[in-house]
């Protein structure tokens, strides 16, 4: 990865960077330092950097090993065992198992604080997560040992006679009517909902008998999650398309789309189509036992084999699972435990395949695997070392949101993780990886609020252009731009002050661009002078904005807290702190409206810092589209930041608070507290500012930011607990 | 925040399906039901957030002939069972100087001061919980949480924990209690959770395996537990709580044998067919209430219409930020919740339990965590009681308290009328409101 290719501009940078990353000078690619004058002395921890096995009968997780570092204990209350959230856990399961299924997506929500849903200390487990993590891997294991297919069902509903249910607020606009043949027409902002049980997780044909008013798609819901689309012509017929479904009861909904809607030039994408009848049918195929890849990867032996010589390949099988499922070497003791529950399996009439499935189960219900473990200093101790398991796991947990993969548990297996060389090179090699995007998706999208993307809703009337294909492509290019700060040697300032983006054409037209060739995503320089950043990309504009206005105050908040870590006070009790009605023979500008607060002194304290930011981006409406005015006056867009930089337009502030060291800290610290998932104290704080100075001196490259934090003392270390 | 469908919402009557038959419910601990009179008390608390503007919610008379002003005038069908408590507050919610929100959300039913910070929670145990841990083994479920806002998924709450907005309900000072937001969810978890078998020595495997899986579990989170310091100690203790409640919950299912509690009408699941919007999710998360109280599936519920500081969008504004402040004295939001609160309470009413309905066999508990919310203010609070736990309660009054009552009082009352020993509750509740209790 070219980043780490890297001249220090100074001695101070090039020393942190060496007491960070025990390596200093020159650059540093595949691992070599090219300046032998500051390799680190041999780390204690380079004792254990020996290869070898997992010494026989040593019990991993019953006494805290590692060599000391001299850290600061915790501060009271840090937790830390770390309980998978819901996207660890899906992760987790995925790379486990192989199922795509995500099973979290319907456990009780993760709690948050630190502006992170991953943090150890408040990670808790009421009954209902224990009664979902027990039902979870009972249908995990259940369903990678599948044997047999479940038999494929065809469920087949006729439109007949529908109920209109109206909704205050919206607009049936009358388009459900029955028509010749059969059919009934549905589209605008209609959908057919029904109920169904699904008998397996599997492969699914979802098919309409329709007939496209227009050229539209019919597009498929369950649970209210997208999951397929097919395109429906002006000629009556069956149209199918096939989607990967999860068992159990859902909620089916088919609507339309227009998909080459353009929606400048109309005002309404949704589609129109004669819908008759739909069928699900599934699962498909329903592969035999050998062939479930699953049952395969588990049953690495013959379970017949344990009829004749006994146990062996049932202990093997348990052995290989619950060492990866637990993410290190299981002890002896633990695998006469599992075997033990394997046995008593047996003796309540289980068969072989039974028992196996009963105690993989209470593998996946084991606090070893909700839990990251790493047992603390013995008492009285000092800081120690992570072993390298320790260390895989909170490395692939920081940048994949998930366990380690093979190649991770061999470099641990081989006690390789303790020299940063290596370390290095491993996590080179997973920010490459594309299960990296869980870095982009959990840490970017919670620090900057765009994970809200897929919950942005927005006032018909007002902005009839906005609906899924732009919400979907609006989350699709902050995501591609946020990628590129892992994968290029580009400066995290850029995040604000970026001339590049990502657009397709629906986007460009939102943008108001020339329209592209095809409809893929392609990287497009702006011209500057309306968008720059992620400040400049709808999602989050619409994400900072009200459903029928934009939210100036709110935008200057977030800027605010979120940018620059700069916590605001809420407002004095008592106060009126509502906008004034609008008047609509009057209208007022957001500017003339905010006046107020310049106007009553217990508000402008604060206000004279919000405002100003929030109203440099008002030339962008809510759902991000440029305008040039606001109830009909022009957008007056200048300010100044509570430093007193002035700025006028988005543009020029997003160069403002890039260029505000505020910034850099601000992401630093959030990424440090993502890092570590638990919320930083007072002992934290030497080395987040150590690497925010790293950081500003290697030019802000993100890479380098998350294999110092990686490289820190810190984040290798299990420090001793406070009380 | 989860998304609103997008689309109006259109159900083809001939195109629903009814579901297929689901496993029968198994109630459980016999024993206990017996005991239990044939109308069992219940305990709801319905939480509205963002206040209640009171000159549209206090009513002007007191006693019984207690008039409905403007927000309480969806009562108007069951007023006769609903009692209206004027000049409660609570002192441990406010916390108006900083970080409003979290503070009062965190106190509705614990009646504590939580403490700030995002390291962990710091609450107490709220008033549900002291109920289903007295009453809750006699049903399937000791306690319910369901609410209709899930909350957004990039979390900031105000130098809190989330949980201090998003649920009401605490096992204990660090054990909040996740609510489901999602009526498919909470659905499959009440009907649908029971795959047992079919035969009576197909069951009794089925609960051998579960149960040794859940032994296995407990038995390496005991192992665990030796190996980590304090806050670690608190974490597996309170995994090793829901594992074993768990369990229990299985060996209750193990005594089979007696008939599903069936009052009035069947017990079968119904036809779920989820509405578009928020206003569909309240209905569908009622209707299970009322269901879930029904078969008896569980005594104890706690549901939140919207988190505390709500973004629940409504009139085209997020509600704390639309709709409190300024816009609050407009009370159409309130008026909407209302609207709702009232729907249940019919329901209830109208489900018969001998000659009382279910309404009159429960205590529901209806609050806010502000009152006035443009100030951030709990004092007072709005609150309301319905139904008379079995004739425990006084119903259909407007009772106006001195000033500076501690709402936490009323709680004693609560936990009487539940027979539950009690003289004081969480951080001011000292001693019983007088006329609550008959």
């Amino acid at each position: 990865m070219s980043e780490i290719i890297m001249t220090f501009r100074s001695n101070k940078a090039c020393a942190l960077w060496f007491a960070l990353l025990g390596a200093c000078a020159g650059t540093i690619e595949d691992g070599a330092v090219s300046d032998g004058r500051d390799t680190l002395p041999p780390s204690q921890g380079a004792e254990r950097t020996r290869p070898g096995p997992e010494p026989a009968g040593q019990a991993p997780v019953a006494t805290p090993r590692g060599p000391d570092v001299p850290l600061p204990g915790r501060a009271a209350g840090q937790a830390s065992l770390h309980r998978l959230n819901r996207a660890e856990y899906n992760n987790t399961v995925r790379d486990l198992l192989g199922t795509e299924t995500r099973p979290a997506n319907n456990f009780a929500p993760d709690s948050s604080s630190f502006g992170f849903d991953h943090i150890s200390s408040v990670q808790n487990t009421s009954i209902l997560h224990a009664e979902q993590f027990l039902g979870a891997a009972e249908r995990l294991i259940n369903e990678a040992l599948a044997k047999g297919s479940t038999p494929s069902a065809t469920l087949h509903f006729d439109v007949d006679e529908p109920a209109v249910e109206k909704l205050p607020g919206q607009d049936n606009r009358d388009l459900i009517k029955k028509l010749p043949g059969g059919f009934w027409q549905i589209g605008g902002s209609d959908e057919m909902r029904t109920t169904l049980r699904l008998p397996a997780d599997g492969e699914y044909e979802l098919s309409v008998f329709a007939d496209g008013i227009r050229t539209v798609f019919a597009d498929f819901s369950l649970d209210e999650q997208a999951v397929a689309s097919v395109r429906v012509n002006m000629v009556p017929g069956t149209y199918k398309v096939n989607a990967r479904l999860q068992a159990g009861l859902h909620v089916l909904a088919i609507g339309a789309h227009e998909g080459a809607c353009d929606p400048k030039a109309n005002l309404n994408c949704g589609g129109l189509m004669k819908l008759k009848s739909f069928e699900v049918i599934g699962p498909l195929g329903g592969a035999a036992g050998a062939e479930n890849p699953a049952r395969k990867k588990l049953l690495t032996c013959s379970l017949m084999d344990t009829k004749v010589g006994g146990s062996a390949c049932t202990d093997q099988i348990i052995k290989n699972f619950a060492s990866r499922a637990w993410r290190r070497p299981v002890v002896k003791s633990e695998t006469d435990g599992l075997r033990a529950l394997f046995d008593s399996a047996t003796k309540v009439g289980a068969d072989d395949e039974e028992a196996l499935k009963t105690t993989l189960k209470a593998v996946l219900l084991s606090p070893y695997f909700l839990y990251r473990f790493e047992a603390p200093p013995a008492s009285g101790r000092p800081a120690r070392r992570l072993d390298d398991y320790e260390l895989a796991s909170k490395l692939s947990y920081f940048l994949w949101s998930s366990m380690p993969d093979d190649r991770l548990f061999d470099a641990a297996s081989r006690r390789m993780l303790g020299d940063t060389k290596i370390l290095q090179a491993e996590l080179e090699r997973m920010l490459q990886d594309k299960k990296a995007s869980a870095l982009v998706e959990n840490f970017a999208g919670q620090w900057l609020s765009t994970r809200a993307i897929d919950a942005i809703e927005k006032d018909k009337q007002s902005y009839p252009t906005f609906d899924l294909e732009l919400r979907t492509s609006m989350r699709r290019e902050t995501e591609l731009f946020y990628r590129t700060f892992l994968d290029e040697p580009r400066s995290a300032l850029e995040l604000l002050t970026s001339q590049e983006t990502f657009v397709n054409n629906r986007l460009r037209s939102h943008y108001g661009l020339p329209s592209g060739g095809d409809d893929g995503f392609v990287r497009t320089r702006l011209d500057g002078s309306q968008r720059s950043g992620l400040l400049g990309q709808a999602g989050l504009l619409a994400v900072l904005a009200n459903p029928k206005s934009t939210a100036a105050v709110g935008r200057g908040k977030w800027v605010l807290t979120r940018l620059m870590c700069q916590p605001v006070p809420p407002p004095p009790p008592g106060q009126n702190v509502e906008l004034p009605a609008v008047d609509l023979k009057k209208p007022a500008t957001m500017r003339q409206l905010l006046q107020k607060h310049v106007v009553n002194p217990s508000c402008t304290s604060c206000h004279s810092l919000l405002d100003p930011i929030g109203l440099a981006l008002e030339h962008f409406d809510a759902v991000g589209a440029w305008r040039d005015t606001d109830k009909g006056a022009p957008i007056d867009s200048k300010g100044s930041l509570p430093g007193g930089v002035r700025f006028d337009g988005s543009v020029e502030l997003a160069k403002a608070i890039a260029a505000d060291p505020s910034f850099a800290k601000c992401l630093v610290n959030n990424l440090y507290i993502y890092a570590m998932a638990e919320g930083p104290d007072g002992t934290d704080q030497a080395t987040i500012a150590g690497l925010a100075e790293g950081f500003t001196a290697v030019g802000h490259k993100m890479p380098w930011l998350v294999s110092a934090i990686v490289a820190s003392d810190m984040f290798r270390s299990r420090r001793p607990d406070g009380d | 925040m989860k998304a609103l469908p997008r689309r109006t919402f259109l159900r083809g009557a001939g195109v629903t399906i009814a579901l297929p038959l689901l496993d029968a419910m198994v109630p459980i601990h016999p024993a206990a039901r017996a005991a239990a009179a044939m109308a069992p008390k219940r305990f709801l608390s319905y939480f509205v957030p963002n206040g209640m503007y009171f000159p549209k919610f206090t009513p002007q008379q007191q006693g019984l002939d207690y008039d409905l002003p403007a927000t309480l005038e969806p009562l108007v069908a069951v007023k006769t069972k609903v009692s209206v408590l004027t000049a409660l507050e609570s002192a441990p919610g406010d916390n108006w100087a900083k970080d409003p929100h979290p503070a009062a959300g965190a106190s509705v039913l614990t009646g504590r001061k939580a403490s700030p910070g995002e390291v962990q929670p710091n609450n107490g145990i709220s008033v549900d919980q002291v109920i289903a841990n007295a009453i809750g083994k006699a049903t399937r479920f000791a306690s319910l949480q369901l609410g209709a806002e899930g909350g957004s998924g990039a979390g900031d709450c105000d130098g809190y924990t989330c949980d201090h907005m998003r649920t009401i309900s605490w096992a204990s000072p660090k054990t909040p209690l996740p609510k489901i937001n999602n009526a498919q969810i909470a659905f499959t978890r009440l009907f649908g959770a029971s795959d047992l078998g079919s035969t009576p020595g197909e069951q009794a495997k089925r609960l051998a395996l579960r149960k040794s899986i859940l032994d296995y579990a407990l038995g390496d989170a005991k192992r665990m537990h030796q190996q980590v310091g304090t806050a670690d100690r608190a974490k597996l203790d309170e995994f090793l709580g829901s594992i074993r409640q768990v369990e229990e919950r299985l060996i209750g299912q193990t005594a089979a044998g007696v008939a599903p509690k069936d009052v009035g009408a069947t017990c079968t699941p119904m036809e779920m067919v989820p509405g578009a919007g928020h206003q569909g999710l309240v209905g569908l998360m009622q209707d299970l209430m009322v269901l879930a109280f029904r078969c008896d599936l569980t005594r104890v519920i706690t549901f939140m219409w919207a988190n505390a500081g709500s973004e629940i969008i409504y009139f085209g504004k997020p509600h704390h930020k639309g709709h409190t402040h300024g816009n609050f004295a407009k009370a159409e939001i309130q008026l909407i919740a209302m609207g709702n609160f009232a729907q249940l309470l019919e329901k209830l009413d109208r489900i018969k339990e001998g000659d009382k309905s279910i309404l009159d066999s429960s205590l529901v508990h209806f609050t806010s965590e502000f009152g006035n919310a443009d100030s951030h203010s709990c004092r007072p609070l709005p609150v309301l009681l319905a139904g008379s736990a079995g004739g425990a309660i006084n119903a259909g009054r407007h009772v106006v308290f001195p000033g500076r009552t501690a709402v936490a009082k009323l709680f004693v009352n609560i936990l009487r009328a539940f027979a539950i020993p009690a003289d004081t509750f969480g951080d001011d509740g000292m001693g019983p409101l007088p006329g609550i209790s008959t």
